[in-house]
């Protein structure tokens, strides 16, 4: 019986039905995409490590202490030399590689900047089975020859037997002849995914890597039949310690577990996503089955009413809860595998990843598709349902039945004791100061700590989340722990408020909207609306020109793509016609709520005379002043025109419709509706605003930095910044110090694996830099120091390092390089600045004793007093002209260009968020429509008496507006206060300066409701078309 | 005191007026050829067996449905001739509602849904005749209320308030007595009345209720969708005598 309702409640509503369903399937299809992409990678990638290094079987490297494959230690030519000796070694590949800095300049001197990074290994001639396949001409086999990788060969100006400028560590060479061109890993080239791939004679590369000191590492290949163990044994005999001997199947684990780890990094960062758009959705489910349950109070009364239990109902409700969660589960791991599949293609043509696309769909990706789709809809239905059960069946007959919240019964005792259980908890976690920890018992304490207040007493527990929220707030802010417990704390602190502003936004819906719903939302709208509207025409424009030009291209030349792309080309189109629309909408919609157009027309008009009388009397004035009487007519006039219009200006209508105050009205009529609707985006904004307020502060910080302790001139800074070893040779920082117009210049470098510290074992990252000459560039705030201590041997550290193991200046320590060499360095400065260098630099000379790679990371320049920045900047670039990777700004230029690169991070980051944001804004349109389908007969009464359907629509839009508008306040206001929080608990070093940026934060409100606009539309048609006679005959 | 406007001609009028529903053997002839005019400044009762198309003609008549056939006149405005947004802006100047049950807007004040329509057209409302309407219907005290904290009776008070407050040509009432207990509705009846006769408004009236009829200046009869009959200046017991012939 109760099944036969519930299908008849799905089958009677279909529309109503899908509409419920949309939001899970969003959530569901994201999140088994995310799996089908990640999986889909992982598998091609573990094929890939396979085809790298699977044909080799022992290698020799130096053996390292620490750190990985970056920094390893090269080893002696004469060792290849010693192993070809070695009996069953059939044979010996030594191996030269840079992954990064070898960059070949093509026919247009373009440098070749892909996605993938710039790589020079030799040509491997000695290996029985090759990774390297020839495609075209022949192999390098001498100097100034090099071989090219296929595809980067066919997407440059490259021709075979040109000649070419290849920049590396050990220089520019000039007229390298390019010999041939060849595939790497596997014959069809799937393998290079994107990365540029240039190959050389052994020894040449030898030179123009390593600078002739050595080699990365050596592979052999064993001869048929001999037992591997022994040759191992044989070779540690003969190389002597301080090498390594592994196997190729070693060599491949490290590769795959490489691959693994980046996947694995990508994939966390897209499931954090994942999480957020989940609970974005649970929000809405929440949201429309209150809804739904809200507007069949009387059908739900009239069941009681002729016999079914509360037990009933309930499980009539959460059936049809369980059809939801089926059907997104299906739909949406279908549409999921769809879009995961798409997703990697789409990345694919920008050359990310191997080539090859296998679908790979493991059981866990149904398994989350089925646990996400079914338990989230359930849970979300679940507490709507247990209120439904409290329906009386006096419900069916009164006109006006609400479905109220139960309030706890009050319980002393027990309120007192969970309440001190959740606040025990939270002490616990935080003297823990472990993230792991911290986060599950965090929230525990949390719910407890609600449960425990609302059995308390009813009105604290009402704000009991809220406070439980900024207590955590304020420990993770005034706690002294490690950053990621800070953090952590943070996380949970962010969660809590978020659920304790969601229970007293109901409160806040009425009195906010009030407030937002008049001329700020007028603002808002108005200034978004003119941006969309003019994004909008001018996408328009372009879709329009893109159709001109498919149109031409297939009338110049007829084929089916060119048809195709024809028909694509009225995508954009649609999409910019929507998006024009919109901003008119929201633009005539600022108009109405506060402004009008009488009012800007006139008001305009009469500015305008009104300023023209002003600068005629002006002119007038200033003739007069000079002695020109003749003048006294046109400051008479001018005046007299001023005049007019400023008494005119009280004649400027002003306008507030009917339709924006019902629209008001409505949102503040059910406020918990308004709430919970405009809670996912809440949740969106906030963490949009988080990530902006920190970004902001990251960039003050920059300034700031840049501002009081650098006083270089120039700044020398490699292109691509995303690679940890990129740099340039360091024969750039020679070059300029030979220029007449530099008066100092400074190299960096710099490692998160430096050295160990010996007195407590612990790996140390480090700067290097020239000690000496170092304070005429950047002053890290210096405290204590003795010049004369500076030196080969130098050591400076941060003021917290210094105390924590008690070194003064002149203190000594031994500090080890992954070389197996030790050092003992002495303190020559203390400073307290540790945002640059970190907290120990060391001086360049003794570096570059342990570190081969001959790459400077960075450098900057002081010019001599008088030259100006256009000459300096001429004769700076007759020596950089010769490395295309390398970017030369002033100070200025130099800010500009790090704020662009926060800027990109921070635009990554936004595009991620907007999936549950989007998601967040369908819950608005969802829970409009349901609410124009409420209220059919009101809508009808208000069009019976005269309200145009144009005027309907418009009030609906404005709904949808200051819906999204009080989730926007709310999520921003949360965002800043997180974002602050944030910025306080990241150490200073990474930022020190708090700042909030206003302008951006109220262009995601006015972005927000224009939003709100988009989400109303559909709900607003359906509005105004409705058929009056019906809509009032209706119930 | 305050006159709705005076024109001559009758305020409202239907010429052949036809309206059928569905097709062939299960067409429904809800109006059937009717002529009637609507006087100016009369109160007329519409009475009618269930299914006669009292609500019908009414609906056509307000510019809330359109005919399968004939003219409807409000004043001299055909309004088949009209479009759908010139309908909704003849019934937000010209005509006024009231309605069975669910007149008001929820969220508005009593103040706010008598002076809708006058919001909705832009225009400020005549403050003199507002008040004189909301002190007649007595809510002076009310005014503030929202829909929710006003009886049955006083919500219907409401509603006639707004129908009289834009001074329309002509208000259509679908039942406005129907959901009140005896006392109340004679109260809106009379007031209604009393609207009539002081205020000159036209109303026209669409009862089951004989009592109510008895208000009336007029009554038409409706049956079968064609208007049979018809009293001027009935009591209560004719209006019942015609009631039972036509049953
Ligand atoms: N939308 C419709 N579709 C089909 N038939 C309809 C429709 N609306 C009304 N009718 C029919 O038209 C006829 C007249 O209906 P109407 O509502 O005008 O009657 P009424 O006189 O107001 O009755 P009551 O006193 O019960 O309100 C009835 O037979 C009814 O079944
Ligand atoms: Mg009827």
């Amino acid at each position: 019986m109760i099944w036969k309702l519930i299908r008849r409640n799905v089958a009677g509503k279909p529309f109503r039905f899908l509409l419920t369903c949309s939001a899970v399937t969003a959530g569901v299809m994201f999140v088994v995409g995310i799996f089908v992409f990640t999986d889909g990678l992982r598998e091609t990638f573990s094929e890939l490590a396979g085809d790298i290094e699977g044909n080799v079987d022992l290698a020799v490297r130096t053996e390292v202490d620490f750190g990985g494959d970056f920094d390893r230690p090269i080893i002696e030519v004469e060792v290849a030399d010693t192993l070809r000796e070695v009996p069953g070694v059939l044979a010996v590949q030594p191996r030269v590689i840079e992954l990064g800095n070898v960059t070949v300049l093509d026919g247009d001197d373009d440098p070749q900047q892909g996605s993938g990074p710039n790589i020079g290994f030799n040509w491997e001639a000695d290996t029985p089975n090759p990774r390297l396949f020839l495609q075209l001409g022949r192999a390098p086999s001498a100097p100034n020859e090099f071989a090219f990788e296929q595809k980067s060969f066919e997407d440059g100006n490259f021709e075979l037997g040109g000649f070419y400028t290849i920049e590396a560590p050990g220089g520019v060479y000039d007229d390298v002849e390019l010999v041939g061109t060849f595939n790497f890993a596997s014959e069809d080239g799937a393998a290079a995914a994107g990365a540029k791939l240039a190959s050389f004679e052994l020894d040449w590369a030898l030179e123009i890597i390593n600078q002739g000191t050595g080699y990365n590492d050596i592979t052999l290949v064993l001869e048929d039949g001999v037992d591997p163990l022994e040759v191992t044994r044989d070779i540690r005999a003969a190389i002597g310690p301080g090498l390594e001997v592994v196997t190729g199947q070693a060599l491949q684990d490290e590769q795959a577990e490489q691959f693994d780890e980046f996947i694995g990094v990508f994939q966390t960062i897209l499931l954090v996503f994942a999480f957020i758009i989940l609970i974005v959705s649970a929000f809405v489910i929440f949201n429309v089955f209150s809804i739904l349950i809200g507007q069949r109070i009387r059908e739900l009364g009239l069941l009681r009413a002729i016999g079914a239990t509360g037990r009933q109902v309930i499980t009539a409700l959460i059936g049809e809860a369980f059809l939801v969660g089926v059907f997104a589960m299906v739909v949406g791991t279908a549409l999921g595998i769809g879009f995961g599949w798409t997703l990697r293609w789409l990345l694919q043509q920008f050359d990310f990843g191997p080539q090859g696309n296998e679908l790979v769909l493991k059981p866990a990706t149904f398994i989350w598709g089925a646990v996400i789709g079914i338990l989230v809809t359930l849970a979300s239905a679940i507490a709507p349902a247990l209120r439904a059960r409290h329906i009386s069946p006096m419900a069916a007959l009164r006109e006006d039945a609400r479905l109220s919240r139960r309030v706890p019964a009050l319980n002393l005792p027990l309120g007192i004791v969970v309440t001190l259980v959740s606040w025990v908890l939270v002490v616990l976690a935080v003297s823990t100061a472990e993230w792991d920890v911290i986060i599950p018992l965090g929230l525990i304490a949390a719910f407890a700590n609600t449960f425990g207040l609302r059995r308390v007493n009813t009105v604290v527990g009402q704000y009991a989340t809220l406070a439980f929220g900024v207590v955590l707030l304020a420990v993770a802010v005034f706690a002294d722990l490690d950053v990621v417990a800070l953090l952590s704390l943070l996380g949970v602190a962010a969660i809590t408020l978020f659920l304790g502003v969601n229970s007293i936004s109901p409160a806040l819906a009425r009195p906010v909207s009030n407030f937002l719903g008049r001329w700020p939302l007028a603002i808002l709208l108005g200034i978004g609306g003119v941006i969309t509207t003019i994004i909008g025409g001018v996408a328009v424009l372009g879709s329009i020109a893109l159709i001109g030009l498919s149109l031409v291209d297939v009338i110049t030349d007829f084929d089916l793509a060119g048809v195709f792309g024809f028909f694509a080309a009225f995508i954009p189109l649609a999409a910019s016609l929507a998006l024009l629309s919109v901003g008119i909408r929201a633009v005539d919609a600022a108009f109405i709520m506060g402004w009008s157009w009488q009012k800007v027309v006139t008001g305009l008009a009469i500015f305008i005379v009104g300023a023209i009388g002003a600068v005629m009397a002006l002119v007038g004035l200033a003739a007069l002043l000079t002695g020109d009487w003749g003048q006294v007519v046109l400051l008479a006039i001018g005046g007299a025109i001023f005049a007019v219009a400023w008494w005119l200006r009280r004649f400027v209508p002003s306008a507030m419709k009917s339709n924006a105050r019902m629209a008001r009205e409505n949102a503040g009529r059910s406020p918990r509706r308004t709430a919970s609707a405009a809670a996912a985006l809440m949740i969106g904004l906030a963490l949009v605003s988080t990530a902006t307020v920190v970004a902001s502060s990251f960039k003050a910080t920059f300034a700031d930095i840049l501002e009081s302790s650098v006083t270089s001139d120039w700044f020398i800074s490699p292109t691509n910044q995303q690679n940890p070893t990129s740099g340039f040779s360091t024969e750039l920082a020679d070059g300029l110090r030979g220029l007449p117009e530099t008066d100092s210049v400074l190299s960096y470098q710099f490692s998160l694996e430096a050295y160990r510290t010996e007195f407590d074992g612990l790996v140390r990252d480090s700067s290097a830099t020239s000690l000496g000459a170092s304070l005429e560039h950047i002053d890290p705030d210096v405290i204590e120091s003795d010049e004369s201590l500076n030196g080969r041997n130098a050591i400076w550290v941060h003021e917290d390092f210094a105390n924590d193991n008690s070194f003064e200046i002149g203190s000594q320590f031994s500090i080890l390089f992954n070389d197996g060499f030790s050092e003992v360095v002495t303190v020559a400065a203390i400073f307290t600045d540790s945002s640059i260098y970190g907290n120990r630099i060391v001086d360049l000379e003794l570096w570059a004793d342990h570190f081969t790679t001959g790459i400077d990371q960075f450098v900057s320049v002081t010019v001599v007093d008088g030259v100006e920045v256009e000459q300096a900047r001429t004769a700076i670039e007759t020596v950089t002209d010769a490395y295309s990777q390398v970017n030369v700004d002033t100070r200025d230029e130099f800010q500009d260009r790090q704020e662009g690169q926060i800027d990109q991070i921070l635009i990554v980051f936004n595009v991620l968020l907007l999936v549950a944001i989007v998601i967040a804004l369908l819950g608005i349109a969802i829970t409009l429509a349901l609410s124009v389908f409420e209220r059919t007969r009101e809508l009808g009464l208000v069009r019976a008496v005269g309200m145009t359907s144009q005027q309907m629509l418009r009030m609906v839009l404005f709904e949808g507006a200051i819906i999204a508008v009080f989730g926007g306040v709310l999520g921003v206001a949360l965002g800043t206060v997180f974002g602050s929080a944030a910025v306080v608990v990241i150490p200073d070093s990474f930022i020190r300066v708090l700042d909030v940026p206003v302008v951006s934060l109220l262009q995601y409100l006015a972005i927000a409701s224009v939003a709100g606009i988009a989400a109303a539309i559909i709900p607003a048609r359906r509005a105004a078309r409705l058929n009056v006679l019906d809509a009032i005959s209706q119930g | 005191m305050t006159q709705a406007t005076v024109t001559t001609g009758p305020a409202a009028r239907a010429v052949g007026a036809k309206k059928y529903y569905g097709e062939g053997d299960t067409e429904v002839r809800a109006l059937d050829d009717v002529d009637v005019e609507f006087e100016r400044g009369k109160f007329t009762a519409i009475m009618g067996p269930s299914g006669s198309g009292k609500s019908t003609l009414m609906h056509c008549q307000a510019g809330l449905d359109t005919l399968t056939g004939g003219q409807v006149f409000i004043g001299d405005t055909d309004l088949s001739a009209l479009s759908e947004r010139d309908l909704t802006l003849l019934r937000r100047d010209s005509v006024g509602f009231v309605f069975q049950a669910f007149n008001l807007v929820p969220t508005l004040s009593a103040l706010e849904n008598i002076t809708l329509p006058m919001d909705l057209a832009g225009v400020t409302p005549d403050q003199e005749w507002l008040d004189e309407v909301i002190t007649t219907v007595g809510l002076a005290d009310r005014t503030n209320h929202r829909p929710n904290e006003l009886s049955g009776g006083q919500q219907q008070r409401v509603a006639v308030s707004r129908a009289l407050a834009s001074r329309p040509e002509i208000i259509f009432a679908d039942e406005p007595t129907g959901n009140l207990d005896s006392t109340t509705g004679t109260e809106i009846l009379a007031f209604m009345k009393q609207a009539v006769d002081n205020l000159g408004q036209t109303i026209v009236m669409v009862t089951h209720d004989p009592l109510a009829a008895a208000y009336a200046d007029r009554v038409i009869f409706l049956a079968d969708g064609k208007v049979v009959d018809e009293l001027l200046d009935p009591d209560v017991e004719q209006v019942l005598d015609q009631m039972k012939k036509l049953r």
